[in-house]
């Protein structure tokens, strides 16, 4: 689900992958209050509406994981 | 006393974990003028920025701006309280920065404008921010740490003045599960319901209000985007409003 590259852990899917996002969450999922920044449905835990993702160009770094990558 | 439109945008005032957010403190400065001085003001835009590593944003990079009525001495007074309020309830990490304007004083609103997108798309400095400002006649002012939020705060007010940028802040439930488009429309929160590709449909339409909300901000208007969903429509859910 993740590379690492330059340190940070990185989502291997994009920001379109909704359901690989969902199947990413892990124990440590916690939803952004920020219902601004929420961009999917809260249905379900994804890391797109995670508050420990920060978001790249291409994808978002888990803030989390630290420097490991599964 | 004569009341002039007036541009407010505050941007990086937070930090992961925070117990608030630049949205939240952006409605609490713009429901203490509301209250203070019995003035309308517009719901607030959030403007997505560029995102890119070299840029020290929390987890989006976005900011946040409104526009309300204010006179001279009213705009010195809301400077004050926005000053010390941004500074006392932003995190203590964050690096904050506000951008203030009078409409009709800004001195070139296509060069702001122009700036508004190079910040969506570039990696610009502090440097660059202050120079539009004093260039532009906008108030510009960082509060803590790096200050880096400046940026954020002159892009706010840029892309507010485009006026087709951003989502409003918040979401909106009905107590509804349809409702036809010209009741919808009475509702003071949105001016326009369309189609992605700016077509209106008809005020006896019926929209499906099961969901939530979010509402964009396109041609300086507050619209609601929807879809066919069978004979009626559907508002765009949260994936198809991401690149708003």
């Amino acid at each position: 689900m993740f590379i690492l590259e330059n340190g940070n852990v990185i989502f291997r899917y994009g920001k379109d992958s909704y359901e690989k996002a969902i199947e990413a969450a892990c124990e440590a999922f916690k939803l952004d209050k920020d219902e601004d920044e929420l961009i999917t449905t809260t249905a379900h835990n994804s890391c797109y509406n995670c508050l420990y993702r920060r978001w790249t160009r291409e994808s978002f770094i888990c803030m989390k994981k630290g420097t490991y990558a599964n | 006393m004569i009341r002039k439109k007036t541009y407010i945008s505050i941007d990086d005032t937070d930090e992961i974990g925070y117990h608030t957010s630049t949205g939240e403190i952006c409605e609490a400065i713009r429901e203490h003028i509301m209250k203070h001085y019995s003035v309308l003001a517009a719901p607030i835009t959030r403007h997505q920025l560029y995102l890119h590593e070299d840029i020290p944003y929390t987890s989006h990079n976005s900011s946040m701006c409104f526009t309300t009525y204010l006179s001279k001495k009213e705009r010195e007074e809301v400077t004050r309280f926005i000053l010390e309020h941004v500074e006392n309830i932003s995190a203590p990490t964050s690096d904050p920065g506000v951008c203030i304007a009078f409409e009709d004083e800004i001195g070139d609103m296509e060069a702001l404008i122009a700036y508004g997108f190079d910040a969506k798309v570039k990696v610009l400095s502090k440097e660059s921010a202050y120079a539009i400002a004093e260039k532009h006649n906008l108030f510009l002012r960082e509060l803590k740490n790096t200050g880096q939020g400046v940026i954020g705060a002159v892009a706010g007010i840029a892309l507010r003045a485009y006026g087709s940028d951003g989502r409003i802040k918040g979401k909106f439930r009905l107590d509804t599960q349809t409702i036809e488009v010209q009741t919808l429309l009475n509702n003071d929160l949105i001016d326009e319901i369309q189609l992605s590709n700016g077509a209106l449909i008809s005020e006896n339409a019926l929209i499906l209000t099961e969901e939530e909300l979010k509402i964009v901000y396109l041609n300086h208007k507050c619209v609601l985007l929807v879809e066919p969903d069978g004979d009626n429509y559907r508002p765009l859910g949260k994936e198809k409003l991401k690149n708003y």
